[in-house]
């Protein structure tokens, strides 16, 4: 079992996310050091992008202000370093973002700062042998991803996943789509890990999507604390993330 | 490997975009074939849009010159002006034969979006426009346009206000409503099948002027060339003449302030394979690999990528890339307009410049072929203002 399977042993895990360097490095720093201790189990870092085209438009104006503090990759891989001996670490980004400096020189920063897991949102599971051939060498899991409504990707992606498989819902995913692509993942890598990622605000539909889940990340209520409250953003990440592992885990 | 020239292409999109891709790769697959559908486009094509386009001889232009002899495909004498009326009614007639209703669309100078809110016009669709902030100022009376045909006009803010925004906006707006809505991309560009759909129905350029040059000469060209943004009319007015080796193959890149400025959008020029908008290809972009912000006078060639079988045919070497710049683009302007009474767009203006420049040393017996993508209508104010002059539309 790898450090990032790991996470997943004894209860559902709470993975939070914060775009690096959003509004500067220190904060995201500050943020995610009280997200782990209100009980976060797993650190996703976003490398801010010019251009972030799959996400949420919360989230897209996060990765802007990240870049517009001046954070690059390295900015991002020296954060990492700051947790990866804490959590397991996750980085999310865009294809471009690995390719264009190479990706085995982007695997090797990842192996220095101790990143276990790449999110790419532009690499779909067509696309991802060429990443996942040179990260495979480095210890390095790219996280595959699945979505809801097209339940017919579901058992072909979680055969050849790694790490953990994440589940990304839409405005209009109900629970029932949830459930079958839990269902459906398990039902072709049972070892695998199933992590649901709400887009929501809501602690409701959290609960409710993770019942047969894993865990769940925690992203675009993490990154609109961060842009509402520039002043007093850690209390109020340290009671979202317990009010949700409350929730979650009893 | 899906839809790769080279190493280029391939379809780097979130997973939620995936079942449209498939869907629209096996309905175009099939309909490409359909006999009913080809007959239907064709009568679009000719009824509608006006084709084939003249291959014009342009004598005065080849006399002033004192070379090769000049021919201009003329393009912009479709049907709202432009190329892009092709690809469009091609995309419009699949979606409605797929059952969608919607058609949404990305555009810079707002050929793209005119021909798109005219196609959903005339088939009874709905019409959504995506267009970068800059570009709506740059471009009032396209804008203008889309609203009168019934389009809805999305202004972008994101980025640099321009079409790279436009993409992405309408690529996420296609994420969030794949049932009912198709996305009619515009250029040769994203992730396949859409770089292989808008080459097939662009390719009709080069299919005509192979049919009308043989007709007029009795041989091909020596040289065709086009201007290139994302590529669609340089890739249709390229590919009849891919596997005839005679036939050189320039693109012209608009390279804005110059190409040692960072005020360019001369992609091979200036940048280097990357992956963004879906494909693997040439980008203008940082060391860390964040996409640059690009410039150009032409909202048409203001884009920081070119489409991968451009990408393919640049590392083999069949086709040659080359800058143009904005004074360069607008001296070509200037000149057609009084040499042949041709108004070209100022994204053509950069292959007629091109022209200007190698045609006086090439043999009087050789033969050029420039495709005239557009007409120049909807740049005279900005092109007046860039001189100097103070006209407002």
């Amino acid at each position: 079992m790898n450090k990032l399977t790991s996470a997943f042993s004894a209860r559902k895990a709470i993975a939070a996310y914060f775009t690096c360097g959003d509004p500067t490095a220190e904060a995201t720093v500050e943020a995610a050091n009280a997200a782990i201790s209100a009980g976060a189990d797993i650190l996703f870092l976003g490398i801010p992008f010019s251009d972030p085209t799959a996400v949420d438009p919360v989230i897209q104006e996060s990765s802007l202000r990240g870049l517009a503090d001046g954070t690059t990759t390295k900015t991002v891989m020296e954060t990492a370093k700051r947790f990866s001996d804490k959590v397991p670490v996750v980085l999310t980004g865009y294809a471009n973002l690995v390719f264009s400096p190479g990706i085995e020189n982007f695997a090797k920063q990842c192996e220095d700062a101790g990143v276990t897991g790449v999110i790419l949102h532009d690499v779909p599971f067509e696309e991802q042998e060429e990443f996942k051939a040179v990260f495979r060498d480095y210890g390095i899991s790219l996280i595959s991803m699945v979505s809801p409504e097209l339940p017919e990707r579901i058992g072909m992606i979680a055969k050849e996943a790694e790490g953990f498989l994440y589940i990304v819902t839409g405005a209009e995913t109900n629970r029932e789509a949830v459930q079958n692509a839990v269902r459906l993942a398990k039902e072709a890598n049972p070892e695998l890990p199933c992590i649901i990622g709400c887009g929501v605000a809501d602690a409701a539909p959290i609960e409710s999507f993770c019942e047969e889940a894993d865990g769940a990340v925690l992203d675009y209520e993490l990154v609109y604390i961060m842009d509402e409250y520039p002043v007093g953003a850690k209390r109020h990440i340290t009671a979202y993330v317990e009010h949700i592992d409350k929730l979650l885990n009893g | 490997m899906n839809g790769r020239f080279g190493i280029h292409g391939g379809q780097y999109v979130p997973e939620s975009l995936m079942g449209a891709l498939k869907e629209l790769e096996e309905a175009y697959n099939f309909y490409k074939n359909d006999p009913t559908f080809n007959a239907e486009l064709t009568a679009l094509f000719n009824d509608y849009a006006g084709r084939p386009s003249r291959l014009y001889f342009a004598k005065k232009l080849t006399r002033e010159l004192g070379g090769a002899k000049i021919y201009l495909k003329r393009e912009d004498m479709n049907h709202t002006g432009a190329h892009k009326i092709n690809n469009v009614l091609g995309q419009a007639l699949l979606a409605k034969k797929m059952g969608k209703t919607h058609l949404i669309a990305e555009t810079g100078a707002g050929q793209h979006g005119v021909a798109s809110a005219t196609a959903a016009a005339l088939m009874d669709m709905e019409c959504t426009v995506y267009m970068g902030q800059e570009d709506i100022e740059r471009q009032a009376l396209n804008v203008y346009k889309m609203e009168l045909l019934g389009a809805k006009v999305v202004p972008v803010t994101s980025g640099t206000g321009t079409l790279k925004d436009a993409v992405s906006e309408a690529m996420c707006a296609w994420g969030r409503c794949v049932k009912d809505t198709h996305y009619c991309l515009g250029s040769s560009v994203g992730p396949h099948p859409f770089p292989m759909i808008v080459r097939d129905l662009q390719a009709v350029i080069s299919k005509e002027i192979k049919a009308q040059i043989l007709t007029a000469e009795g041989r091909l060209p020596d040289v065709v060339m086009a201007c290139v943004g994302g590529g669609s009319n340089a890739i249709g007015t390229f590919y009849h003449f891919i596997d005839e080796p005679g036939v050189q193959l320039i693109g012209c890149e608009a390279a804005g302030r110059g190409v040692d400025t960072l005020e360019t959008a001369a992609t091979i020029s200036t940048g280097g394979v990357g992956i963004f908008h879906g494909m693997k290809s040439y980008f203008c972009q940082n060391e860390d690999g964040q996409i640059a912000p690009v410039y150009s006078i032409s909202a048409g060639l203001d884009y920081p990528g070119i489409g991968p079988e451009h990408a393919g045919l640049y590392d083999s070497g069949r086709a040659q890339y080359v800058p143009v710049t904005d004074d360069e683009a607008v001296e070509a302007f200037e000149y057609l307009s009084r040499m042949e009474g041709i108004i070209p767009a100022i994204e053509s203006s950069h292959a007629v410049a091109h022209a200007m420049k190698i045609a006086p040393a090439m043999d009087k017996d050789k033969i050029i072929v420039i495709t005239l993508s557009g007409r120049g209508d909807k740049d005279c104010a900005a092109i007046a203002r860039y001189k100097g002059g103070k006209l407002y539309e």
